[in-house]
């Protein structure tokens, strides 16, 4: 039996592989086209399909041999350093696995007609099934090393697919935006797997949390803190947030699959998955805690003054996901799961369907204004609440499985929904006393807030727990009320702006619309020392390194350039024009930087990775 | 102001002071950056080195070792370029011009060093700039050809009409689309009749529907309309009406929900919660399947009436008003009916159909609908028009501008989706019983041809079901329109290429492929022209908008079209952007063109050359579409029939010579499109006939 459970976890895990693989050859092959394109998609539908049944399986697995963790087979020894090929099969990994299955199976079908004829087609599946094989390994591997290369395949596929469409130049400058700030991340967690190894930890992530109790709370923090920087530049959480609006450059449903959805939600998981270890640790909670908070308000805002649809999804996700960070950094992970999860789903099918927004919003405001008192109560305003109570009393019954924390959370949602709702209804009862939209607004929050304030204590026995504290509610309550009293602001600001009048908010709907001013602020941050250090590394290159090769070595040409160099235009046009010709010993010929562009991919590269090398700082 | 931008730019750009003096010094300084610019601005810079060029001109102080190399690639380039002149160096190109002409070595040694020099000179100057136009030429010389032979068969072999009243009479839309359609009528029933015009049906409307909160205007977009038309429920339908009220108010707080949701994180919590707990099954069904359960949309229960019925006085022109009164109804229907030839032999039924389109997820979804109602859809116009038309007092108005309509004669607005190949009836709750048989049979005759519609399209959609029946054509389409994931719900005005302003006569029995905008006009009706001026001055434009704006994004779909769809991000409810941040697109997306034939349009019309060229001579608007050749007009002799093409370098009209080639012959069009997925040449189509 648990052979069965095993194999198709290994089978489920490698399906997306095999059928990226199929999909490359045709991508690579000069003769695959469009008669092609329905045997490479039904393949990453197969591969897709695999994987979703395989995390079904292994959700089934957990009730019958329970979770475990696997060894396929070694993959690394070095002076007594080990890996393993090993997969950890828990509740967890394969609900995260479940939701990464059935949102690649439905992007998988809708990517076979969307992209039908788009010359990059296969390459488009074989990258898009590269990433399921990848979030799948994410989802399931069993030691830091594993996940690691799972992490890898969602960075790189990310970056390919948002530089989609290379004959553009804007796609290939963000996909390497995404990927460069991206290597910030990787660079952490790779410090991370070191740090635990150097301290003696294990990698395997069953026995991640064994070693913790004897750090010192230094060791612990070094141990936790990369995880959290790789987790908060994967998911777009500040500082890193500047890459993460600017990716949706690929075809729709990559766009929706990636930062709708999976890559988006990868840092919470990586969170929950090392949460043995980020918990424990006061410095690495807060962090998570603290980056969560700033990104959940700051996010809300920039959602507030944006005006594209994809732009306006891709910061709306910020926030729900630094909404998770909060939970994870106040201690609870189940509830971060289970909001990750539905959350995924939900953003996913709105990036989906993001190409409606011009005509169902025009739709929206075609509809005659609702006359003042006139409004009808539907039945659907009573439809969350009853919901809530019916799940409570399924719960109270012990008619759900105890799975999870899943009762709980269900009735959490739910109830969360039923007291919003609730609160409208209230402030259609009563809010038309009140004068202004904002102070009726601030009646609905207020309840609102009490009302999840008291769920969130209740279902995650907040108040019988020594974690809790008052402290957790505050920072959530001031969470949700900086980002609901910005947006106010905001939209003051805004239809003030239409009618010409000046209001004191002008700065935030600035630092709004300018999404915090991030670009520039990364680009003088990051961009340019590194641009500066380049132009060293270039000066010490061509003021010692050439001379000295040159002096050893006079007649090895280097790499080739359009035109020759700029002093002698005229006379080297006869012979080897293309080519640049051999510096003199000694002499200080400049460096021609225009490398030869096959294509604007290149250019675009050389734009952002080149001019890090070259001198003229840009 | 002008000194200062001046000063400015000169700052910024070239760092000097913004005198004379300072330029021509900084000019005389730096020949290299002068010889760039010159060649970027007079467009002698390859594409390949523009975007160097550019960049290194943007801050020419810093980039001096770019802009020379530059310079140099442009040097060299152009040296190269010169090389070429010279018989000695361009062998290569001669020795590939003999191999075509099939000349031997012996011919060429023997021709003088002169005349060889010169047909290279031929070669160098018949450059890809001036191929292109050859080839563009030689391709719609081709369809032209073949599209008058099939218009001249078709008139020398007229297919047999039976006579007497016709069952039914349906007025459709111009639009090529409603081609199929038609022929697919008169396949099915050949007794009814079928006519063409503009999918306004000449009402120029300002429209309120019942759920609407403004006035749209229901016209081409070139008539700023004066006429304010609403739908209104009727009183007996009350009830109805409350429902729908409910209905749409508890929708409308649903939208009020999200658009709170996303003002606060909490909600946005909530609402991501419960809908993606709820809402993941329904819409994973959706994705996978999609057209399961999806039913083509339904008018409203509400049983409504467009209001006013007709205003008691009339008004100034220009200013807004309500309807339309009984003689401004009888006119504009009397100018109607002269133009369409129709003033007597009214069938029992008389359809007057708009058109509109179906589709979901779809930015472009104006591009599909009625381009004659401002890209929505026209059944409100067809549904005035009937309302009209039936009206007593109208009618006798009627009689006396010379139409005579019967009294057991009915119409009935009504609208074509040509999306889903649905087809909707207004008002059908005032028909008389005694019509009542007539239309249920043509209403049959109406569904097949439906059918028969999206079959025809089928053929032309990759994964739409080939060679099946007209059943599972018609549940295609339907699907296609509900599937989230189909950036092509429909293929819109892609085989657009060609006009017919005429009778049915024309083109009644030739299959032309959906191609042929149909623009109903009678010449019997028109001793003075004065009709067909005016049909000109409409179709004209409009026919060769549309047909232009197709070929221009095909032609260049970067620039004149807007890219592929896929990437396209709805910006700020105007239009949409490339990705994260682009410039705003314009243009028809590739999905939209990618089968389109760019040739302009030809156009035929029923009149002879002289009174066409009249009326070009008379239309500045007419004349710089004909003149300079946006459209090929050809003439059809009304009386016998001889066709004659207009040639725009003459500017007179030359006769066609009149030699034929014999057409294929089918005996319905779903014979003709067997088996077939490019685009077909005209073929007749003749039931009676027995290959």
């Amino acid at each position: 039996m648990r052979l069965f459970f095993d194999t198709a976890a290994v089978v489920g895990l490698c399906a997306p592989f095999l059928a990226s693989a199929f999909a490359a050859t045709r991508a690579l092959s000069t003769t695959a086209g469009e008669a092609q394109e329905a045997s490479t998609a039904r393949a990453v539908r197969m591969g897709a399909w695999t994987a979703l049944l395989a995390a079904a399986v292994g959700i089934i697995g957990q009730g019958v041999v329970g979770e475990r963790a696997m060894v396929v087979g070694r993959w690394l020894a070095v002076d007594g350093y080990k890996v393993d090929v090993a997969l950890q099969l828990d509740r967890i990994g394969a609900v995260a696995w479940l939701v990464v299955g059935l949102l690649g199976v439905a992007a998988a079908r809708f990517s076979t007609d969307y992209l039908h004829r788009e010359p990059g087609y296969h390459r488009y599946f074989a990258l898009f099934s590269l990433f399921l094989g990848g979030a799948s390994l994410v989802a399931t591997a069993g030691n830091l090393v594993l996940l690691f290369g799972g992490w890898e395949l969602l960075g790189l596929t990310s970056a390919l697919l948002i530089g989609f469409f290379f004959e553009r130049r804007a796609p290939v400058e963000n996909g390497f935006r995404a990927f460069s700030t991206n290597r910030i991340g990787d660079g952490a967690f790779l410090f991370g797997i070191a740090m635990v190894v150097v301290q003696g930890g294990s990698i395997a992530l069953e026995g991640l949390g064994k070693a913790v109790p004897g750090w010192s709370p230094a060791q612990l923090a070094l141990c936790a803190v990369p995880f959290v920087v790789a987790a908060a530049a994967k998911s777009g959480q500040l500082p890193f947030s500047g890459w993460f609006w600017r990716s949706v450059e690929g075809p729709t449903p990559s766009s929706a699959v990636f930062y709708g959805a999976i890559v988006a939600h990868a840092g919470v998981f990586l969170l929950i998955r090392l949460f043995p270890l980020i918990g424990p640790s006061a410095a690495a909670s807060g962090l998570v805690l603290l980056t969560g908070a700033a990104t959940a308000v700051a996010a809300t805002w920039v959602t507030a003054a944006q005006t594209d649809a994809k732009g306006i999804l891709a910061w709306a996700t910020l926030a729900q996901v630094g909404l998770m960070f909060v939970t994870l950094g106040l201690g609870y992970p189940e509830l971060a799961g289970v909001h990750a999860a539905l959350h995924a789903a939900w953003r996913m099918s709105q990036f989906l369907e993001a190409p409606s927004a011009i005509v169902e919003v025009r739709a929206a405001l075609r509809a005659p204004h609702r006359l003042e008192g006139s409004t009808p109560m539907s039945p659907g305003w009573f439809v969350a609440p009853g919901l809530a109570l019916g799940l409570i009393a399924a719960a109270e019954l012990g008619w759900l499985p105890a799975a999870f924390g899943v009762p709980q959370v269900l009735v959490a949602t739910s109830v969360l929904a039923g007291l919003d709702l609730g609160a409208r209804i209230v402030s259609q009862a009563f809010g038309e006393r009140l004068t202004g939209g904002i102070r009726r607004s601030l009646v609905v929050h207020v309840i609102a807030w009490v009302g999840f304030a008291a769920v969130y204590a209740a279902v995650s026995g907040l108040w019988a727990s020594t974690r809790v504290t008052p402290f957790g509610a505050i920072v959530v309550a001031g969470v949700l009320f900086m980002g609901w009293f910005g947006t106010q602001l905001l939209d003051r600001q805004r239809s003030e702006r239409l009618d010409g009048a000046g209001f004191e908010a002008r700065r935030l709907y600035g630092l709004a619309l300018h999404r915090l001013y991030l670009d520039p602020l990364s680009d003088r941050l990051l961009a340019q020392p590194l641009l500066r250090f380049g132009a060293a590394l270039d000066l010490f290159d061509r003021r010692v390194l050439e001379p000295m090769t040159g002096l050893v070595a006079p007649a090895i040409q280097t790499r080739e350039a359009i035109g020759p160099p700029s002093s002698s235009p005229s006379t080297s046009s006869s012979q080897g024009a293309w080519r640049r010709p051999v510096p003199r010993s000694g002499s200080t010929t400049t460096t021609s930087w225009i490398p030869t562009r096959p294509s604007w991919a290149c250019r675009g590269c050389s734009r952002w990775w080149g001019s890090l090398m070259c001198s003229s700082s840009r | 102001l002008e000194r200062t931008l001046v000063k400015h730019l000169c700052r910024t750009q070239f760092n000097v002071d913004g005198t004379l003096a300072d330029l021509v010094r900084y000019i005389q300084n730096r020949p290299v950056e002068c010889m760039v610019r010159q060649s970027l601005y007079g467009n002698a810079v390859p594409d390949w080195l523009t975007d160097s060029a550019r960049d290194a001109l943007d801050h020419p102080t810093e980039h001096r070792r770019e802009i020379h190399l530059v310079a140099d690639a442009l040097w060299r380039l152009r040296e190269d370029r010169d090389k070429l002149e010279s018989p000695h160096n361009g062998s290569w190109r001669l020795f590939q011009l003999c191999q075509l002409l099939g000349r031997s070595a012996d011919e060429i040694a023997a021709t003088p060093p002169e005349q060889l020099r010169e047909v290279l000179q031929h070669l160098h100057t018949f450059d890809l700039s001036a191929r292109l136009p050859v080839w563009q030429e030689a391709y719609e010389r081709t369809f032209q050809v073949r599209v008058v032979n099939g218009v001249a068969a078709n008139l020398a072999d007229p297919p047999a009409v039976p006579q007497g009243r016709p069952t039914f009479q349906i007025v459709v839309c111009i639009d090529e689309r409603e081609e199929a359609f038609r022929r697919h009528l008169e396949e099915a029933d050949p007794r009814c009749q079928t006519f063409g015009h503009a999918g306004f049906f000449g009402l120029p409307i300002r429209f309120q529907g019942l759920d609407d909160a403004q006035r749209w205007p229901l016209c081409p977009i070139v008539v700023t309309p004066v006429h304010e038309i609403t739908e209104v429920a009727v009183p007996e339908a009350v009830i109805d009406l409350q429902a729908h009220i409910e209905a749409r108010e508890a929708a409308k707080a649903r939208q009020a929900l999200v658009l709170e949701a996303r003002r606060s994180p909490l909600a946005s919590l909530a609402r991501s919660q419960v809908e993606g707990l709820l809402g993941l099954i329904p819409w994973m069904g959706r994705v996978l399947f999609p057209g399961l359960g999806h039913r083509p949309e339904a008018p409203s229960k509400v049983t409504t009436r467009l209001l006013p019925e007709f205003a008691v006085a009339g008004a100034p022109p220009g200013v807004i008003r309500d309807g339309f009164t009984l003689d401004e109804q009888a006119d504009r229907l009397a100018a109607f009916f002269r133009i369409q030839g129709m003033v007597d032999h009214f069938a029992p039924v008389v359809f007057i159909t708009g058109h509109g389109s179906a589709s979901v997820n779809n930015p472009h979804r104006g591009a599909y609908d009625c381009g004659a109602c401002s890209g929505r859809h026209g059944g409100p116009n067809a549904r005035l028009f009937a309302s009209f038309a039936n009206r007593p007092e109208v009618r006798t108005r009627l009689v006396d501008r010379g139409v005579v309509i019967p009294a057991d004669t009915w119409f009935l607005g009504s609208e074509h989706n040509t999306a889903d190949e649905q087809f909707v009836l207004f008002d059908e709750d005032l028909v008389p019983a005694a019509i009542r048989p007539a239309l249920d049979a043509a209403l049959v005759t109406i569904r097949e041809a439906c059918r028969g519609s999206a079959h025809e399209r089928c053929r032309r959609l990759a994964s739409a079901p080939h060679d099946s029946t007209r059943e599972a054509a018609l549940r295609h389409v339907i699907a296609r329109t509900a599937d989230l994931s189909q950036p092509r719900p429909e293929l819109g005005h892609v085989t657009n290429a060609m006009a017919v302003v005429g009778r049915r006569s024309v083109s009644r029995g030739l299959f032309l492929d959906r191609r042929s905008f149909l623009i109903g006009y009678d010449p019997d009706q028109d001793p003075e022209g004065s009709i067909l001026e005016g049909v000109l001055l409409a179709a004209g434009p409009v026919g060769a908008g549309i047909n232009l704006e197709y070929y221009f994004s095909t032609v260049d779909n970067d620039r004149f079209g807007c890219g592929t769809k896929l990437p396209h991000n709805a910006s700020g409810l105007v239009g949409v952007m490339d990705g994260a941040e682009s410039d705003l697109r314009t243009g028809l997306p590739r999905q939209m063109i990618e089968i389109h034939e760019p040739v302009r349009l030809q156009l035929f019309v029923e009149a002879t050359p002289e009174r066409l060229l009249d009326i070009v001579g008379r239309q500045p608007i007419l004349q710089t579409l004909v003149g300079n050749g946006w459209i090929h007009v050809i003439s059809i002799d009304p009386a016998d029939n001889r066709l004659a093409w207009f040639d725009p370098e003459a500017g007179a009209f030359t006769p066609w010579d009149g030699r034929r080639s014999e057409l294929e012959r089918f005996t319905a069009s779903a014979e003709r499109y067997r088996g077939a997925e490019g685009p077909l040449p005209p073929a007749l189509i003749r039931p009676e006939a027995r290959p």
